[in-house]
């Protein structure tokens, strides 16, 4: 398991690198004057600012150099550049807006597993009834349906037919967990029930799969009970591709919450995206969709660690 | 084979007789169309993809109001008069979903095919040559898979500028790898077959091997995943322009349109149920004609389900 480790992290380096490097081009694809885009053509025309931006974005050296310092930065300082607006550092956005998208992101993923593999297990095992048949359906519709748009239809129809229990809006947890967790359930309704569906299908489709194997008709043939066949058998191995899609799938997740901050007007690094994008504040796009990504990619390594214990042909492979 | 008797009994069965009714022709197993006959729920698909491509055809046609024209009444409820309602600005919902339709499919359409055009061949490159070059472009592909893909397009548009042209590079850019994946696995098999050897010996050129006798094997996972990344676009296009990012207003779109509705929505939940189930309509289609394809193209799927 130690070596599998070592292995799996040192593979995360290409990602951090790649996924540093794409970031770093997007500043840089800007099209025409960046200075001018950012800061009107008043700023831009004067001499001494411009230098002073370009030199605060690194635009005034060589490409590789500018990505080896900004990665030095980054990496070794914590220094996630300069917000244009506030002046602020961008780390310190992040770090207090990262926690309330996080909440989102977790309340939303257990909504999704809760949903997702009871439901996906139960449809393969009563595959062909009718219970089958619903669980399909709620899942294709769930995957058609944008999760802006159920946000959206909670919000209204919370307000017409439910206002008491509806309550929007953002409280922290430190400050009242019972109430945060309440008001953060919409939004995380909303976004677990299409992550929900996938999860669903991949459950589905992998129940199935190790049910046609032959170890479970041998579990079968000894004349073990059904129930003990599914749980005891089949389960173990079937969830464990469920695991690597969860994994992969919160990049999705983190898509899904951005938006769903918008709709529910939580004040989570989505917004703070949106935000930026309204005002130019380019570090802050950057930082965010940079910090994002390595998050993204540090959950897809946790569920591949996962994986690796349960289940001794990864990590022996 | 017990999914269609289950479908009837939603009564989705009516749906594939009446539009497989015509033109029957005798049953030949592998038939595309047969296939489509026995599976209601891949019909249901091609009537929703159809409709929706001669609705944005004949949009001007269809649309009884021009998208901002001032249609008489302010926020009505939805009627004879005015299907989907009104808008608080007036605009007659129903016409903007529908030329809305030719902006969604404007953009999924040449995104998916853009990617299609560069992702097809660079995966069958890759596939082909192998080697280094192909584990080179797994790594590639870890990274791409880590990036939130509408997070990315949000910042790629931002960079860029919102316009029609730039949301259908970004998302063409974001579909490349997928579909150069799709691409290289199946190359990677067929290269090694008998008659790719046979051709060789014969003294095929590469290129030639690759057209000839490659590229008609991965064209059926190339043309599923086309399909359900057309899903994918018109979800991507819309949550985009709801973000005010994709389509500018007053150009209809239902993204923009269920955006906007917001604004006013206590007012009449009609301005974000419309467009919001045009969306879902349309991403529904193309998900269960690319699972229908899928299917078609692997016996071995339609077994287990």
């Amino acid at each position: 398991m130690g070596r599998y480790i070592v292995r799996r992290l040192l593979l995360l380096i290409p990602v951090v690198l790649g996924v540093t490097f794409l970031t770093f081009l997007l500043i840089r694809i800007i099209p025409g004057d960046i200075v001018t885009r950012m800061m009107g053509v008043t700023i831009a025309n004067n001499p001494e600012t411009r230098a002073l931006i370009l030199a605060e974005l690194g635009l005034d050296r060589p490409l590789l150099e500018q990505y080896v310092w900004w990665l030095g930065r980054i990496f070794l300082q914590g220094d996630f550049g300069y917000s244009f607006i506030h002046g602020g550092p961008v780390i310190d956005q992040i770090l207090s807006r990262g926690p309330v998208t996080l909440q989102l992101g977790l309340m939303s993923m257990a909504i999704a597993i809760a949903i997702g593999v009871p439901l996906g297990v139960l449809s393969a095992v009563k595959r062909g009834t009718a219970l089958d048949l619903l669980a399909r359906i709620f899942a294709l519709l769930g995957i058609s349906t944008p999760s802006f748009f159920t946000g959206t239809l909670i919000v209204v129809f919370g307000a017409i037919w439910f206002p008491r229990v509806t309550t929007l809006g953002y409280v922290p947890f430190i400050e009242d967990p019972g109430e945060s967790v309440a008001r953060m359930l919409w939004p995380a309704l909303a976004l677990g029930l299409g992550i929900g569906a996938i999860i669903l299908r991949y459950t589905r489709s992998s129940v199935l799969e190790v049910l046609g194997e032959d170890y479970v008709r041998t579990a079968r043939a000894k004349g073990l009970a059904e129930a003990a066949v599914v749980f005891v058998h089949a389960l173990k191995s079937a969830l464990i591709p469920v695991i690597t899609a969860i994994g992969l799938w919160s990049a999705f997740l983190v898509s899904g919450a951005v938006i769903l901050e918008e709709v529910f007007a939580i004040p989570g690094l989505g917004r703070l995206v949106l935000s930026a994008i309204e005002n130019r504040d380019y570090p802050i796009i950057q930082g965010t969709v940079l910090f994002l990504s390595l998050f993204v990619a540090l959950v897809i390594l946790v569920a591949d660690l996962l994986v690796a214990a349960v289940d001794p042909r990864v990590r022996l492979h | 084979m017990r999914r269609p008797s289950l479908f009837a009994l939603l009564g989705l069965r009516a749906v594939s007789r009446a539009s497989g009714g015509g033109g029957a022709r005798p049953a030949g197993s592998g038939r595309f169309v047969d296939h489509v006959r026995r599976d209601p729920a891949t019909m249901l698909g091609l009537v929703i993809v159809t409709t929706l491509i001669v609705v944005a055809i004949f949009a001007p046609w269809i649309a009884t109001y021009e998208a901002n024209q001032n249609a008489g009444a302010i926020l009505a409820r939805p009627g004879w008069e005015y299907p989907f309602g009104t808008n608080f600005q007036g605009r007659d919902l129903f016409s903007r979903v529908v030329l809305g339709s030719r902006n969604s499919l404007s953009v999924a359409f040449p995104s998916v095919a853009l990617a299609v055009a560069i992702g097809l061949p660079v995966g069958m490159l890759v596939g082909f040559i192998g080697g280094r070059v192909d584990s080179a472009f797994l790594r590639l592909f870890d990274i791409l898979f880590a990036l939130p893909t509408i997070l990315f397009a949000i910042a790629l548009v931002a960079y860029l500028g919102p316009s029609l042209k730039n949301l259908i590079l970004t998302i063409a850019i974001l579909y490349i790898p997928r579909v150069a994946m799709v691409a290289r696995g199946p190359t990677l098999s067929v290269k090694t077959r008998e008659f790719v050897l046979a051709a060789r010996s014969f003294g095929a050129g590469s290129l030639r091997i690759l057209r000839q006798h490659i590229l008609p094997n991965i064209m059926a996972p190339v043309l599923v995943e086309s399909s359900l990344l057309l899903s994918e676009a018109l979800l991507t296009e819309a949550a985009l322009s709801f973000l005010g990012l994709g389509v500018q207003p007053p150009e209809p779109s239902w993204g923009a349109d269920l955006g906007k509705g917001r604004q006013f929505m206590e007012l009449g939940a009609h301005q974000v149920i419309f467009p919001g189930l045009m969306i879902m309509v349309a991403v529904f289609g193309f998900n269960l004609l690319g699972d229908g394809l899928r299917d078609y193209f692997d016996p071995r799927i339609r077994r287990q389900r």
